[in-house]
């Protein structure tokens, strides 16, 4: 069948399941919106094309499937550039297709010509120019089939404007041939499950990579036959349930005091999934100690990067632990958990008591007020993150979204539109700090003309909170440019066509969070609360992880 | 101390910087590098400084449209 390339692109954008895109028009991109015009597909335009990568990737991470977003070449393309690294860090799956400048044109530093595929190469899975018509199909088929094969990532597809117009040949549907997963060899499996049957104060660890790999049933089924505590990154939130009595939190440098010291005193940790990055393993030459350390991993390359594993079980975590179960026996270890519970007491959790308006006891209250509905949290960066990751309980895999491996302030509220319209069923509840929020607030007005109920969270400190906690804790309390002055974030949301409410007490934010459910537009509320508040526990960049900061001397 | 890796992969036109990105990335000083392409396959052969070649060799393999790495200490 003939068509333009820009009717290609839509057929094959059909044909990989895909309903909604995100995206900027552009020079480089009009033949492909003349095609999208009338096309069955959602195109949403967001007001940024940074809004539009967060979007595609929120929509990926809410749905497991392939985020897709669209920019024009030039600006258009440098604005997704911190999305795709997002991603990237994250192993999100995202196809971002970036006009370019004609053939003929490229390589004279034309109008709007940026080398994206230079500039894009190391943080994508894959990327490629289209140079000739008849590689357009094959290469945009090749870029789904990557960015959701084995590890996932984005991928980002430069094609230049003049092919979008030239007529092809639609090509039929071929395999891709993809690189094969490896499998975990099962004589390690058997020397992982004997060292977990002779384990006597075992830890298991979900990551992000448990939530790729869907593999909730099975590990659930691992804890409570071993009778294992777990402990989550703050990728893997949710997809062991929160409120499940053996999930014991957050660990890592925001970690929860049981959690850290469970995992530093752990004789035998199976890691599900996580690359043990700086952030969750502090000083990652003193991480192990004498532990048994059980990796698995769908990627070789995270076996041993971080820190050196006793036993490395490369592959698929499904396909794993489903040769990994039969072997575990059923443990039980009253003593080990006794000590964790006494670690759990030393924490004080006074802060979330409701004797004043907090983000902890915010978080505590979301939770119990969505406890029967299906809702996704999607969370900025900063204290408000940390808050979020140690107060909301997470009972599902996909429920919790948020960028952890680059740390992207301004992704939380495209993230949640993205969220929103791949589950319009759910609540989303977006959450971010008063500088966060500005990075990317203006996605409020595309969120409210696009009827998206949100409930946007504005935690207001007054500050750039994390880094302000820094300053405080370890630069001599030299404030240096992260107090922030007032802003009218109701006035804003208002001016979006959006509504919203501040509040200054836990009664006020009771009521306001009545007021935002059950509309059919974003709803904000400003938390008021005070600028001193710090994240706790914590633990130093670099120290040991179960050395935490003293706040209070 | 010396270590060489052998990469073969598919002669696309971004091989070769995707390569010597994973190297630059890990820090990696190159002593030589000979590169040899016929039609469709491209073979590198590049000599590494004081390089922790396990892992250079894993993020390599890694890369779409390489087939193989052999690392030869
Ligand atoms: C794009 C980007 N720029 C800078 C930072 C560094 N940074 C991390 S947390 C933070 C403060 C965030 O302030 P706010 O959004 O108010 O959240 P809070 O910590 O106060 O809850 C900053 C500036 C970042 N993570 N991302
Ligand atoms: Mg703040």
């Amino acid at each position: 069948m003939k068509m333009t390339g820009a009717q290609a692109i839509v057929k094959v954008l059909q044909e990989q399941g895909v309903e909604t895109v995100f995206g900027y028009p552009g020079g480089a991109v009009i033949p492909l919106y003349n095609a999208l015009y009338d096309a069955p597909l959602k195109n949403v335009l967001t007001a940024h094309e940074q809004g539009a990568i967060h979007a595609a990737d929120g929509y990926a991470r809410a749905s497991g499937k392939v985020g897709v977003c669209i920019a024009t070449s030039g600006p258009g393309a440098t604005n997704i550039v911190t999305g795709l690294a997002t991603a990237y860090l994250d192993s999100i799956p995202v196809v971002a297709i970036s006009g370019q400048v004609p053939v003929a044109n490229l390589g004279r530093d034309s109008f709007q010509e940026i080398d994206i595929v230079g500039v894009t190469m190391p943080i994508t899975k894959y990327n490629a120019i289209v140079r000739k018509s008849e590689e357009l199909v094959p290469m945009l088929r090749l870029a789904f089939a990557i960015a959701k094969n084995g590890r996932p990532g984005p991928v980002l597809i430069d094609i230049p404007s003049d092919l979008q117009v030239k007529e092809l040949e639609y090509p039929e549907l071929e395999k891709v041939e993809l690189p094969e997963v490896l499998k975990a060899d099962e004589g390690i499996i058997e020397k992982a499950a004997a060292a977990l049957n002779e384990a006597e104060r075992p830890v298991l660890m979900v990551g992000g990579g448990a939530v790729t790999s869907s593999v909730e049933k099975e590990l659930i089924e691992l804890a409570h036959k071993a009778d294992l505590p777990v402990v989550s990154t703050l990728m893997g939130l949710g997809v062991y349930p929160g409120s499940d009595e053996r999930a014991i939190g957050l660990t890592g440098m925001h970690g929860h005091m049981d959690c850290n010291l469970a995992v530093a005193n752990a004789d035998v940790l199976v890691v599900a999934g996580s690359r043990l990055s700086d952030r969750v393993t502090g000083d990652r030459n003193r991480y192990a100690g004498t532990k048994t350390i059980i990796q698995m991993d769908i990627d070789q390359s995270e076996i041993d990067k971080n820190v050196g594993v006793t036993l490395a079980l490369d592959g698929d975590l499904k396909e794993t632990l489903a040769k990994f179960l039969p072997l575990v026996k059923e443990g039980k270890h009253p003593e080990w958990w006794a000590q964790i519970r006494e670690w759990d007491r030393m924490e004080d959790r006074s802060v979330a008591d409701g004797s004043r308006l907090t983000a902890p006891w915010v978080m505590t209250q979301l939770t119990k007020t969505f406890a029967d509905r299906d809702t996704i949290y999607v969370t900025d960066v900063g204290q408000n993150q940390m808050w979020a990751a140690q107060y909301l309980t997470i009972d599902k895999p996909r429920h919790h979204l948020t960028s952890g491996g680059c740390g992207t302030m301004g992704f939380g509220l495209p993230g949640a539109m993205g969220a929103a319209f791949a589950k319009p069923d759910s609540q989303i509840v977006h959450i971010c700090g008063d500088g966060g929020f500005k990075m990317t607030g203006l996605e409020m007005f595309t969120a409210s003309r696009e009827n998206l109920p949100l409930i946007s969270i504005v935690i207001n400190n007054s500050c750039l909170g994390m880094v302000r906690q820094w300053q405080q804790l370890f630069y001599n309390e030299r404030y240096s440019n992260t107090i922030l002055t007032e802003f009218d974030f109701v006035g804003f949301a208002k001016s979006c066509g959006a509504d919203g409410r501040t509040v200054t007490t836990c009664e006020e934010f009771t009521e306001a969070l009545k007021e935002a459910q059950n509309r059919t537009k974003p709803f904000l509320i400003e938390v008021r609360i005070e600028q001193s508040d710090l994240v706790e526990p914590m633990v130093a960049a670099g120290a040991v992880i179960y050395d935490f900061v003293k706040t209070h001397i | 101390m010396f270590a060489k890796v052998r990469v073969t992969g598919k002669n696309e036109e971004t091989f070769l910087p995707r390569v010597l990105r994973v190297l630059a990335k890990q820090g990696v000083h190159i002593r030589s590098l000979h590169l040899d392409a016929e039609a469709d396959v491209v073979k590198l052969e590049v000599l590494l400084v004081e390089a922790a070649a396990a892992q250079v060799a894993k993020l390599l393999a890694k890369q779409m449209f390489v087939s193989s790495v052999e690392t030869v200490e």
